[in-house]
């Protein structure tokens, strides 16, 4: 008996000593990722610094002040400061740029749209011109430069580069545009739509986090807006079509595309895990034995492999598959058998992660969204009436129906608006006003 | 090989004695082993929403037997001594045989209520309740079970032998507390950052 109550005690502490030592191999997937090299940020003609300088004061170059920022916060990692001053070494805000005036948000009703506002308010217009005119000489120098990289091997400690600005510069150009097209200089403003739409393309492409991602696709849907508020306002001329018809071209890949951006979140949040997590956790610390740094990063990075496979599906085929995880309540994570060596990190992956799957919604609605517009422009060159506008939009469906069936688009006659359903509560109705 | 009389072993305290004093210590420790995979399945089951079917499997597997031994050896051995304080004739092995053969009906029971709340998903309260019923009601003769044969086997009075068992159960939970303590005080102290914020989600 005695020796039997001796084997369990064994038992058991080699069960605990196993679970407490054991840690998994590093994904080799995971390691190929981490081990690919990055391009240098701090390097001219990267837009990335310019965007993180944008607000410098006046007389400062962008980019000399963003390179400034970013040399002075590796300078602070590499000296092992803290996070608060780590973040409090990116820039000195009194001195800084800011809009000056009030933008209303567009398109969300009808007759809300840029064009509207221009012809309605442009004192106002003249005003936001004169009082940000630094900031927008500014955003379009932008477009000079010929990359975009951002600094993922700082994971948290990058610097998120304030793109309020960028938003605001975006839409005050266009309230100025809208008056020269008023003016009678069409052309001349929808080729500087054109030009923007580029712009916000070429970052859309390559980001890799998430919120600059998100951030482009935002400003290529006002782009697309425009365009087709412009586009609607007259019968075009064959060169201004074309204009149009270049900035309502389908999108390359990885324009809006996640995957490169989900690739890029993974190292993002692996590099700031070790930056900042695993570098305070001592080897004599007890959290080691329930916090293991392979087991962890293996299992943020199949929830992240999961959910690039997502992404890369056909918007139909991406909502088949959200349809069948309703159906079958399948797709939602649940700790798994690491949880009896990893207790810590299987918790902080189930918890720590974002819904990426609004996001790539997100992704696939602009696509219908390009499509509401293109069907706006034809709709007016093609002067359709409104009692055969639904005939008009079932002969389109199949190039320009919604992005997830493909059924044709729907006619409100009521409201005068082109819209689809999306697949979330978020935002269920993607909707153009003609 | 003797068979098992499972309904009387809810009911009559003199066929758990009868059945603890026939089986060996070796079948004790086993009845233990089992009762405690009973009590972890009844927990872990429900939980299927949370963990995979495969952690569930092997939490109750394997952390269910060191439950089962870890509470029955401790309450035995705490009923013991404070038995044995109060003058009682019973030994530590007597004392955890009748533990283990009082307390496996009560083991099954929880194990049928996880399994029935697993089968319900997501039942109102009110269903819950009438659920837990006869669990309740098992875990009720349970008790009524192992304080009769505890009171028989150290030669107690009914007065004495509820003092008895009083006494051991506030020491056991100052005990499983005083654990919880130490182990807050661990989590406190002793883990980093990462621990603290997971517990404060």
């Amino acid at each position: 008996m005695k020796r039997l109550k001796f084997s369990i005690i064994i038992f058991y502490v080699l069960l605990f000593a196993g679970l407490a030592l054991y840690d998994e191999r590093p994904d080799p997937e995971l390691a190929r990722e981490m081990a690919r090299p990055l391009p240098e940020v701090i390097e001219q003609g990267n837009a990335w610094i310019a965007f993180l300088g944008l607000t410098a004061q006046e007389g400062v170059s962008p980019y000399t002040y963003g390179e400034k920022k970013m040399r002075d916060l590796k300078a602070s990692i590499q000296a092992g400061k803290n996070e608060r001053e780590v973040f409090a070494s990116s820039g000195n805000k009194d001195s800084e740029l800011s809009f000056q005036g009030k933008l209303p948000s567009f398109y969300s009703r009808k007759d809300d749209g840029i064009l509207a506002y221009a012809m309605a308010h442009p004192d106002e217009v003249s005003s936001l011109y004169s009082n940000n005119a630094e900031l927008l000489r500014r955003y379009d120098n932008l477009r000079t430069y010929p990359r975009y990289t951002e600094p993922l091997e700082l994971g948290f400690y990058a610097p998120i580069p304030s793109f309020s600005p960028l938003r605001n510069m975006q839409r005050v150009k266009f309230l100025i545009l809208a008056t020269k097209a008023k003016q009678g200089d069409l052309t001349g403003a929808l080729e500087e739509v054109r030009k923007d739409a580029e712009f916000w393309r070429f970052i859309a492409r390559n980001s890799n986090i998430l919120i600059s991602k998100l951030i482009s696709i935002s400003a290529i849907t006002t782009d697309l807006r425009f365009a087709a508020e412009l586009g609607a306002s007259r019968q075009l001329n064959k060169h201004e079509m074309a204009i149009i018809q270049d900035i309502l071209k389908p999108f390359d890949n990885g324009d809006i595309s996640l995957v490169e951006t989900f690739r890029g979140e993974a190292r993002y949040s692996r590099n700031g895990m070790e930056l900042s997590t695993w570098k305070k956790i001592k080897s004599f610390d007890p959290e080691k034995l329930l916090f293991k740094h392979n087991a962890t990063n293996n299992r943020m990075y199949a929830y992240v492999k999961e959910n690039i496979r997502l992404a890369e599906l056909a918007p139909r085929h991406y909502a088949d598959e959200l349809k069948q995880r309703e159906l079958n309540k399948t797709g939602f994570p649940k700790i798994g058998v690491p949880f009896l060596y990893n207790s810590i990190g299987e918790i902080l992956a189930e918890i720590a992660v974002p819904q990426y799957s609004n996001y790539i919604e997100k992704g696939h609605n602009i696509e219908g969204l390009r499509r509401l517009s293109q069907l706006k422009v034809l709709l007016r060159q093609e002067n359709v009436s409104p009692e055969q506008t639904q005939q008009f939009l079932n002969v389109h469906s199949k190039t320009l129906g919604t992005p997830y069936t493909n059924a044709p688009m729907t006619w409100d006659a009521q409201k005068g608006s082109l819209s689809f359903r999306s697949l979330s509560g978020e935002k269920p109705i993607v909707e153009m006003f003609l | 090989m003797k068979k098992l009389p499972l309904i009387p072993l809810i009911f009559r305290p003199q066929v758990v004695r009868e059945v603890a004093a026939e089986g060996s210590e070796f079948t004790a420790v086993a009845v233990n082993a089992i009762t405690g995979i009973f009590v972890v399945a009844g927990i872990s089951l429900p939980m299927q929403s949370l963990f995979t079917k495969s952690l569930v499997a092997l939490i109750t597997i394997l952390f269910g037997p060191l439950v089962g031994f870890i509470i029955s050896s401790l309450y035995s051995r705490v009923e013991w001594t404070v038995g044995k304080r109060l003058g009682g004739e019973a030994s530590l092995d007597e004392v955890y045989r009748l533990f283990a053969w009082s307390f496996l009906p009560a083991g099954f029971a929880a194990m049928l209520y996880g399994l029935v709340m697993c089968v319900l998903k997501e039942p109102s309260t009110t269903t819950e309740i009438a659920a837990a019923i006869p669990l309740l009601f098992i875990l009720c003769c349970a008790v009524r079970n192992y304080g009769s044969n505890i009171i028989t086997a150290q030669q107690f009075t009914k007065t004495r032998g509820t003092l008895s068992i009083i006494i051991t159960l506030v020491m056991f939970l100052i005990l499983f507390a005083g654990c919880g303590a130490f182990l807050s005080l661990l989590f406190t102290y002793g883990m980093g950052d990462c621990t603290k914020f997971i517990t404060q989600l």
